[in-house]
């Protein structure tokens, strides 16, 4: 008894000594990095560009404000061989020490996401402060650009971002991952990795103002595309807009989807395609989809899609591998262009069957371009190995090549279940 | 480290030493050797012992009829002088027809006349010699010598000051009753008896104190108390030797199991109806004169999250009231200790919103967070003693300027955080939610070494610390019934119950940790309760049907 007090006396003495305060660290003294943008530099001996966002506290950042209007987000840059080296030299322009902790959100530049994301990954999953549940987005052209991008309605160019990409999990234009996600589906054999893509360009107002200059009736165009137009706007500007005027204040879009062969970048998905995907994935949600009224083609009817259920099946026949694809989807009417009657019940039938080959248009659509980049991003080589592990085995080797002649039956089954908050069309006056 | 272990040795000198009462003793039986018959060496003998106090008031005189010397012996102030005047003076000195006796008074008779036919005294009992003659006098008690005679007869004539029963002051309660304990062990008692009506109920008289010679009374019922309890508390409070006991404190102090312990191990009230509660409930209450506040044994932690109005109130209060207490109670003692540990160590546990906002509270503070913290909790213990110490007229001042300088002062000086004071204030109200002041009083205490903990390891010194804290409470005991029971040691039933208040209809038993002569406190009401619609009475349609009928 006396001896194990006097043990226990040391433990308790040793406990000061060997977990003592060697990582005590106020807060004031930290910096909060919230964004680690990646870029790669090809034919340099430091290849790593490195920009970190840096939140201020509320404090300084109002002062500093007050007297100049700045932001409360600080850019810092450094290149280096490996990202850790980077984000060394960029310490050394640092007052304070970096905390990683609080960063939400890993850009990666083109060229970095074509070089490979090995490094990173392998970086975010062994530095000890980054978390494992980052955001990934893959951006056009240099990840620090977008950086410099002015916020419009966050305090910070980094809450912003994320809140694009809460706002992305409520429509189904994009799918951005988190990193550990993104690893998942690189590691699991016969899947390929994709994430959301993030852009940036003019605005749509600028685009509105050049329409006006043209005075052309091109802009039907665009609205008829319903929900899709105007992250399209800004995608298809990208090309247009690099050479016009340079006060163009440029936004944020997060729209399509980068898609990867093992860890480098192959292509990108337009957010039609994205969707096409995502019916795939039962992925869909609270999404518009816009058809043509069966009765009277000029007139267009907006459905609102609320679920989604997908069942893929793999099939074997003589050595020939194809796969059934069965859609469910459940969804209400929301408005239509022209005054036609069509709560009927064979209306609906025939809206539902409408709406069931839109469906299935998009989903070919897609597959035609995964098939084209032969990248998996479904995942139809896991649903082949769960299903018949030996068969996958043989074609592991050659399954990109394999994919990119797959066979694939969609059926798809669309309920409509209520009509919006209206029974009857409005009514105009005779 | 051995001279740490010495200290330990040294401790050893605390243990009780046996006083030697060799003196003592022999003084006394000198004094009874010296004690004799004859009035006149009596009384000089008494002027010896007592000396010249001006409260002690001898009176001699004779009987009527002058065959016998008497003298009586009060202490003025103790005693009712009306009643000693009409019930022992009076009948023995008037002549009155009425009073037959007082002419056959001799010394011979002089005893057992007076005691059974001419004092008029309802409290009227025989000491044997004159030492315990003095002890009942230094109580209140007249004490009548006669002359020739070696017993004494004792007149019970207490009648001092008392204050008046009020409402306790430490326990106010919203419902339940406002009488609290007094000073004086009679009207206690008095206050006991009225509400346990049950022949049942004993007052058990020891007492303890050389010079002080308190009375403690230990009051239980005897067909449920566990009688190891009882024998073991007797067996201490026997074994108090000290000269003074004041307050109950005292003897908690003496008898308690673990004397090097910051929570207390016997739980205190000036609440009667608490005080009756634990009685009924199997409990010890010891009461000890000149004092409200009454010991409650054997007492277990959870009672100190209790209130009597929890059993007042309806059952959905108590289960909320009693869930906040535990709530308030781990908010008292590992709140600033947390903030202190997450602050310094654990950056990445905070929203990041959060963190920004601390951070630029903390912007040129000069202190690190735990110097913060601790400056800021002593300040506030400070100000709560000086509060307390105060007269109410002043504490008002102490609380402005202490609300002013905490508050805002040290925050514009760039003292402290604006954060560190929400965290110091919420612990202090919490501190104040808990309903007993020593349990409360006792976590405070140990909120610093958390701090300090938190401060050099973190969460992991805080959970280090907690762990230490609850070994230690899982050691300790209360005359044998564990401390954390019925958490720890208890049926189920009592487990839910140290939390949720249930009905009272459904408590059919006492605790079952108290291992009691009779656990079941009330026959099963749970079914007679609910009465089918068929044999209810009094029904809305049968008094219809009844008034039809006069109709």
């Amino acid at each position: 008894m006396k001896q194990m007090r006097k043990l226990l006396t040391i433990f308790l003495c040793l406990i000061f000594l060997i977990s003592g305060c060697w990582d005590y660290v106020e807060v004031e003294e930290l910096t909060l990095v919230r964004t680690i943008a990646i870029d790669y530099l090809p034919e340099r001996r430091a290849p790593y560009l490195v920009t970190l966002a840096i939140s201020l506290p509320a404090d300084i950042a109002g002062e500093k404000s007050g007297s100049g209007g700045g932001s409360p987000t600080q850019l810092f840059s450094a290149v280096g061989a490996t990202l850790n080296l980077a984000i060394e030299q960029a310490s050394l322009n640092l007052s304070r020490r970096l905390f990683f902790s609080h960063a939400e959100l890993i850009l990666i530049g083109e060229e970095a996401a074509k070089h490979g994301l090995l490094h990173i990954l392998d970086f975010i999953s062994n530095h000890p402060q980054v978390r494992f549940n980052v955001d990934l987005l893959i951006t056009k052209g240099f990840a620090r650009d977008v950086m410099t991008t002015t916020e419009r309605l966050e305090v910070a160019i980094t809450e912003e971002m994320i809140g694009m990409i809460d706002q992305a999990r409520y429509s189904s234009e994009s799918d951005p991952l988190q990193a550990f996600e993104f690893l998942q589906k690189l590691v699991t054999p016969g899947q390929d990795a994709y994430t959301a893509l993030l852009l940036k360009g003019p605005p749509l107002e600028e685009e509105i103002a050049k329409l006006k200059d043209e005075q052309k009736p091109g802009g039907q165009e665009e609205s008829t595309e319903g929900g899709a137009g105007g992250a399209n706007g800004g995608g298809k500007s990208e090309g247009g807009s690099s050479g016009s005027t340079e006060d163009i204040q440029e936004i944020l879009t997060m729209a399509g989807l980068a898609a990867f062969q093992n860890d480098k970048l192959v292509g990108f998905l337009n957010s039609h395609e994205t969707r096409g995907l995502l019916w795939f994935l039962g992925k869909t949600n609270r999404t518009f989809l816009a058809i043509e009224n069966p009765e009277k083609p000029s007139e267009t009817i907006s459905l609102h899609v609320a679920r989604v259920q997908t069942k893929i099946k793999p099939h074997l026949e003589n050595g020939q591998i194809s796969f059934s694809v069965e859609v469910i989807t459940e969804g209400d009417i929301r408005s239509q262009t022209g005054n036609t009657e069509i709560f009927t019940p064979e209306m609906i039938n025939k809206i539902n069957s409408a709406k069931a080959g839109a469906i299935k248009q998009e989903m070919e659509k897609a597959m035609r371009k995964m098939q084209e980049l032969k990248v998996d991003l479904v995942g139809f080589g896991t649903i082949l190995y769960r299903h018949d592990p030996e068969t996958f085995r043989l074609l592991e080797e050659k399954w990109p090549e394999e994919f990119s002649k797959l066979k694939v039956n969609i059926v798809v089954t669309s309920e409509i279940r209520r009509t919006g908050m209206q029974s009857h069309p409005a009514r105009l006056r005779r | 480290m051995t001279s740490a272990f010495s200290i330990f040795k040294k401790l050893n000198i605390f243990k009780k030493k046996e006083v030697p009462t060799k003196n003592r003793g022999s003084a006394a039986k000198k004094a009874e050797n010296d004690d004799s018959p004859i009035l006149s060496e009596r009384l000089a003998l008494i002027k010896k012992r007592l000396g010249e106090s001006n409260d002690v008031v001898i009176r001699e005189f004779s009987s009527s009829n002058d065959k016998v010397k008497m003298a009586l012996l009060y202490i003025d102030g103790l005693v009712d002088k009306k009643m000693v005047n009409d019930n022992i003076l009076q009948p023995i000195l008037s002549n009155t027809i009425a009073n037959q006796y007082t002419e056959k008074l001799t010394s011979e008779n002089a005893l057992e006349l007076l005691q059974k036919h001419i004092t008029s005294a309802s409290e009227l009992s025989i000491a044997p010699n004159l030492t315990q003659a003095l002890k009942m006098v230094l109580s209140g008690d007249t004490a009548l010598f006669i002359d020739q005679e070696q017993k004494v007869i004792i007149c019970g004539t207490r009648m001092w000051e008392k204050r008046t029963v009020a409402e306790p002051e430490t326990e106010a309660a919203v419902r339940g009753p406002r009488e609290g304990f007094t000073e004086t062990m009679r009207i206690n008692t008095s206050l006991l008896r009225r509400r346990i009506k049950h022949e049942n109920l004993r007052f058990e008289t020891m007492k303890a104190g050389r010079r002080t010679a308190t009375e403690i009374n230990l009051v239980y019922i005897s067909d449920l108390v566990n009688q190891s309890v009882l024998q073991e508390l007797r067996r201490r409070i026997a074994a108090i030797d000290t000269d003074a006991i004041l307050e109950s404190g005292y003897i908690e102090e003496f008898i308690e199991d673990v004397p090097f312990s910051v929570f207390p191990q016997i739980e205190h009230t000036e609440r009667v109806d608490k005080a009756a509660a634990a009685i009924l409930e199997g409990r010890i209450l010891v009461m000890t004169d000149n004092t409200p506040f009454m010991l409650i044994i054997p007492t277990s932690f959870f009672q100190f999250i209790q209130a009597s109005e929890d059993y007042y109130e309806r059952p959905f209060v108590a289960f909320f009231l009693r869930l906040l207490r535990l709530f308030v109670l781990n908010v008292a003692l590992i709140l600033p200790a947390t903030y202190v540990a997450v602050i310094s160590f654990h950056h990445e546990m905070l929203p990041t919103s959060l963190l920004l906002n601390i951070a630029a509270a903390r912007e040129g503070i000069p202190f690190p967070a735990v110097a913060e913290a601790l400056l800021m909790e002593g300040t506030f213990e400070v100000l709560r003693e000086a509060g307390v110490r105060l007269p109410r007229t002043v504490g008002q001042a102490v609380s402005i300027v202490g609300g002013l300088v905490i508050g805002d002062a040290a925050i514009r000086a760039g003292l402290v955080s604006p954060g560190m004071v929400i965290i110091v204030s919420a612990t202090a109200i919490s501190t104040f939610a808990i309903p007993a002041f020593n349990a409360s009083i006792a976590l405070r205490i140990l909120r610093f070494p958390l701090i300090i903990l938190g401060s050099i390891m973190g969460l992991y010194g805080v959970i280090f610390g907690l762990i230490v804290i609850l070994i230690h409470l899982a050691g300790l005991q209360s005359f044998g019934v564990p401390y954390l029971s019925p958490l720890v040691h208890g049926t189920i039933g009592d487990m839910f119950k140290s939390l949720i208040r249930p009905p009272l209809w459904m408590s059919r038993t006492r605790p079952d940790m108290l291992k009691l002569q009779q656990q079941q406190r009330q026959a099963t009401n749970v079914g007679k309760r609910h009465v089918p619609p068929e044999k209810r009475e009094l029904t809305h349609e049968k008094m219809e049907e009844n008034n039809a009928g006069e109709r």
